[in-house]
């Protein structure tokens, strides 16, 4: 099976750190796989997140959702498949789905909700250069150019 | 006239919590979320350890957050935890953390839980006196 070309795998080996007494992953761990998706969205769309700083663009979360459908555990390997669910001038959401790699059971899905700032977190518009690349990897980057 | 119950727990921000932008790493909310739930479960009376001993426990099945304002190293927190749904099978809960230093809000949220028989990990209905509890805490008589 392939993926479509605008969704980027990550493949995740569940550490110990992120299950609880439950003997499952944590809730909140699903948040740290969905932003180690969207760093590797970033890169292989060509300009990484620290070199999206670097050019003074922060991208913090506005709001975050996750949906739990099934249990990861200490062992399987994950795959977090990242897309760009919504671009707008100085907005992008992600979409994330959580797969195991076992199974390909879905585990969850969810989507976080950035803003665009600058260093002294003022709001800025999304900088050409991203743009374009978010444009290149994914058509839903064209949806919502206002806004 | 009655109320909902609501519980505040408060907090600090560890540095640990913290990331490279000098504020407060944003999964760690939704672990505060749980702190503020669990105090709110005792609080209200319900010994999940208890429950969870008799073979019943809850799951998270969503959870959403928004984010209103940084918080930082140090900063003191309350969150604040009600219930905001009884269902069949599931509990919503409804949070707010503010930050005690300045008074801003940082963020808001909600979960959904789902109870389960621990064993299959199958969704069972609320037990009744977790729901007894439950429905005393979303319309609380004003002032008991």
């Amino acid at each position: 099976m392939s993926l479509p070309s605008n969704v980027i795998e990550t493949a995740l080996q569940v550490r110990y750190a992120e299950t609880d007494a439950m003997g499952i992953v944590h809730h909140a761990s699903y948040l740290v796989w969905f932003e180690v998706g969207r760093g590797e969205y970033f890169r292989q769309a060509g300009v990484s997140y620290d070199e999206v700083e670097e050019r003074g663009y922060l991208f913090p979360l506005s709001e975050a959702y996750a949906r739990y459908a099934a249990s990861a555990r200490y062992g399987d390997t994950v795959l977090v498949r990242t897309r760009v669910a919504q671009a707008r001038s100085r907005s992008i959401t992600f979409a994330y789905e959580v797969v195991c790699q076992a199974t390909g059971e879905t585990l969850a899905t969810g989507w976080t909700k950035h803003l665009c700032v600058n260093r002294q977190g003022q709001v800025q518009r999304v900088p050409q250069f991203l743009r374009q690349t978010w444009a290149e990897t994914g058509q839903a980057c064209r949806q919502g150019a206002e806004g | 006239m009655s109320a909902r119950v609501v519980v505040e727990e408060q907090l600090r921000v560890r540095y640990a919590e913290t990331d490279a932008l000098g504020v407060a790493y944003y999964a760690n909310h939704f672990v505060w979320f749980g702190v503020g739930r669990v105090s709110f479960l005792r609080q209200i009376g319900l010994d999940f350890a208890a429950a969870e001993r008799e073979g019943i426990s809850f799951v998270v099945a969503e959870a959403t957050c928004r984010y209103h304002a940084p918080a930082r190293f140090d900063e003191r927190l309350a969150v604040r935890t009600s219930i905001q749904e009884i269902g069949q099978t599931s509990l919503t809960m409804s949070y707010q953390i503010s930050s005690l230093d300045s008074s801003r809000v940082i963020a808001t949220g909600e979960t959904v839980q789902v109870f389960i028989n621990m064993q299959t990990h199958e969704p069972v209905a609320i037990p009744t006196k977790a729901r007894r509890l439950f429905d005393q805490a979303l319309s609380h008589p004003s002032g008991s």
